[in-house]
């Protein structure tokens, strides 16, 4: 099973989900072990700033660049902040937007799945 | 003659039985096969309001939809979107579309391991994209997708290959210009087998040039412009340095007033991390790199060919994104830092829960002179200098405080006023969460300035209580001046990947920029309605 959310710098609620799932990550690692990525969709104008912006923030998970938007538009999703739970090849859970409490459904899917 | 006929018939019923076999089968796989796709629309009802300025477009209403479909079956892929503009919202194109709905970006697409190719329209970006980019940012209204074929090869697995040649989209139709580019990157360390070294270097370059007719009067007008490019990037564990240097021959065209100069662009960017703490510069010159498809384009956002985006902070504030930098192609230099910081749960500093800042500094000027991108001018165009620092102080609440000063040069960024702005925003914000899924927001900011519309104040508030439901009510008031409020109020439901919006309210005319692009956005007074959905 693998966890893709999709964010970027410029994304507020994004950072806010992410930092969240950051706090909480550790355990819910323990609970039922997952594969997660944080998928930025930052553009050449914000890309370079990624790396240092997550050491800067302590977050513990992968994070992938999608410098062009190609998985995003390959995944269909139209904005971020967007969560995709892959399973044996398929899409099993998708949200979008993010609001504070929203983190608890997602693990709710991850425990059950 | 009857034989030859007799046999021709059943050559022929043996063909039809065969394609009829092959098609039944292909169907049977082509159902195997895996269909996806998305929806977006934005839709707007205009009221007047002479104060700040809404005036009634002809129809009272903008809608702006958009439906992608993609079809994925092994290493074929195919796909189309469809837009229509009934007509397109106010501010969208400098040109409203009215009442149009076409298919556009069509493509058909074969991935293999070491080789894909794409025909149709389709989306790249060489480098940086300062020598050619093609992408989509429905937000700011740009697709300048290349109608044509990509075809990508990596031959070994140190070097990869890009090969593109196509027209430019220009809102429903095609530019006139015929573009062709080559890219090709080089992994040093993969090459000398030293892949697990501690310092990697990539090496790029690449070359794009357009080809327009010309039957002007013009003695020695350059149809052709060439542009090339080179690029190094040098990644380690705690740090990483990469640069870039295009260069784009004669371009004369109406955005850059018939100039014959040369463009060129330098870009370098140096990072440093360690745990807990991160570190990024850019410095970036540019002389002449508006590059259009084509040369009678007035429009900047309308058929680009490439991607110079302001080097700023996106900011989440209502205030200071009244002041917003946009970059300026035909000639800046400058350069911004960013620094994160983060103190430690525990610590004493930190608190119980950690407490994280975030500083970022911007500048840009003019070029001292044309055509020499190496030395910086005496005219300040923009600078931005901003902290913001988070701290949870329990499990249900946290908040942030923001200050920042920015200067802005009215007369070269938005051509108009002579004013230069000097204003200073403080912002604070807050979130308490009282229950699982039940939480309010709220961001309190002031903008003082004593130039221009002089100053500002602002609130925000969201809340959500009710899950799927959230709240939204806001006010940016232009105390300092024009004593106009441009309050919002709205609600948005979101179930799986599906969310439906609707809002009320005034928004102020400026400068709308979203990931570095920016437009003008006339006033506006209404209702907004937004769906989105993916399947």
């Amino acid at each position: 099973m693998v966890v893709l959310s999709f964010w970027a710098t410029w994304c507020i609620p994004c950072i806010n989900e992410l930092e969240i799932i950051n706090d909480v990550y550790e355990e819910k690692q323990v609970i039922k072990p997952f594969k997660f990525y944080g998928v930025s969709v930052d553009d050449s104008r914000t890309s370079q700033r990624v790396k240092p912006f997550i050491k800067g923030k302590g977050w513990k998970f992968n994070v992938l660049m999608d410098i062009n938007s190609e998985l995003k538009r390959y995944l269909n999703i139209t904005d971020v902040p967007h969560v995709i739970i892959l399973k044996d090849n398929k899409i099993v859970y998708r949200h979008t937007g993010y609001i504070s409490g929203e983190e608890e459904n997602l693990f709710e899917a991850i425990k059950n799945l | 003659m009857r034989k030859k006929g007799y046999t021709l018939a059943i050559i022929f019923f043996n063909v039809i039985l065969s394609a009829n076999q092959i098609f039944g089968q292909s169907l049977n796989q082509l159902i195997k096969g895996n269909f996806s796709g998305s929806y977006e629309n934005y839709s707007q009802y205009y009221l007047k309001d002479d104060k700040i300025g809404a005036l009634l477009p002809l129809d009272r209403i903008g809608s702006n939809g958009f439906l992608k479909l993609d079809y994925n079956y092994g290493k074929f892929s195919a796909g189309a979107q469809f837009e229509s503009y009934l007509p397109s919202i106010l501010g969208y194109f400098p040109i409203p579309v009215e009442n149009q709905s076409k298919i556009v970006n069509k493509y058909f697409k074969y991935t293999d391991e070491k080789f894909s190719v794409q025909v149709g329209d389709f989306y790249e970006q060489f480098g940086s994209g300062l020598i050619f980019r093609a992408f989509e940012n429905r937000q700011i209204g740009i697709n300048n997708a290349v109608e044509g074929f990509n075809i990508h090869v990596n031959p070994t697995d140190y070097l990869r290959m890009k090969v593109i040649y196509g027209r430019t989209r220009q809102v429903f139709e095609y530019a006139k210009a015929v573009n062709r580019g080559f890219d090709a990157e080089l992994d040093v360390n993969q090459l000398l087998g030293r892949k697990n070294d501690p310092i990697n270097f990539t090496i790029g370059g690449s070359y794009f040039g357009k080809y327009q007719d010309y039957t002007g009067p013009v003695d020695k007008f350059p149809s052709t412009v060439h542009s090339f490019a080179g690029r190094v990037d040098i990644n380690a564990n705690d740090f990483s340095l990469s640069s870039e240097y295009v260069e784009k021959a004669s371009d004369p065209n109406l955005l850059n007033n018939q100039s014959f100069d040369k463009g060129k662009a330098f870009q370098v960017n140096g990072s440093l991390t360690k745990n807990n703490f991160g570190a990024t510069a850019t410095f970036r010159s540019v002389y002449n790199m508006n590059a259009t498809s084509d040369r009678n384009q007035e429009f900047t956002s309308i058929a680009p060919l490439n991607y110079v985006p302001a080097l700023t902070k996106q900011h989440d504030y209502l205030t200071s994104n009244i002041y917003v930098y946009g970059a300026q192609q035909k000639g800046e230099v400058g350069f911004q830092a960013d620094v994160y910081y983060n103190i430690k749960a525990g610590s004493k500093l930190g608190g119980k829960y950690g407490t994280k800042i975030s500083a970022n500094y911007s500048m840009f000027n003019s070029l001292k002179e044309s055509g020499n991108i190496t030395a910086i001018g005496k005219k300040k165009y923009f600078s931005d200098a901003n902290i913001e620092i988070k701290k949870k102080f329990t499990k249900q609440m946290e908040m942030t405080l923001g200050l920042q000063q920015i200067f802005y040069n009215s007369a070269v960024i938005q051509a108009v006023s002579n004013e230069t702005v000097l204003a200073n925003v403080v912002a604070l914000g807050g979130l308490y969460k009282w229950k699982s899924k039940k939480s309010v927001r709220v961001k309190l900011e002031h903008l003082s300035s004593h130039t221009d519309s002089k100053s500002w104040a602002s609130g925000l508030a969201e809340f959500s209580f009710s899950s799927p439901y959230a709240f939204f009510v806001s006010d940016l008031y232009n105390y300092g001046k024009t004593k106009n409020h441009y309050y919002n109020f709205g609600a948005s439901v979101t179930k799986k990947s599906t969310r439906f919006s609707l809002s009320f309210g005034k928004q102020r005319a400026g400068l709308f920029c979203v990931g570095g692009i920016c437009r003008f956005v006339p006033a506006s007074y209404g209702f907004t309605a937004g769906l989105t959905t993916s399947f």
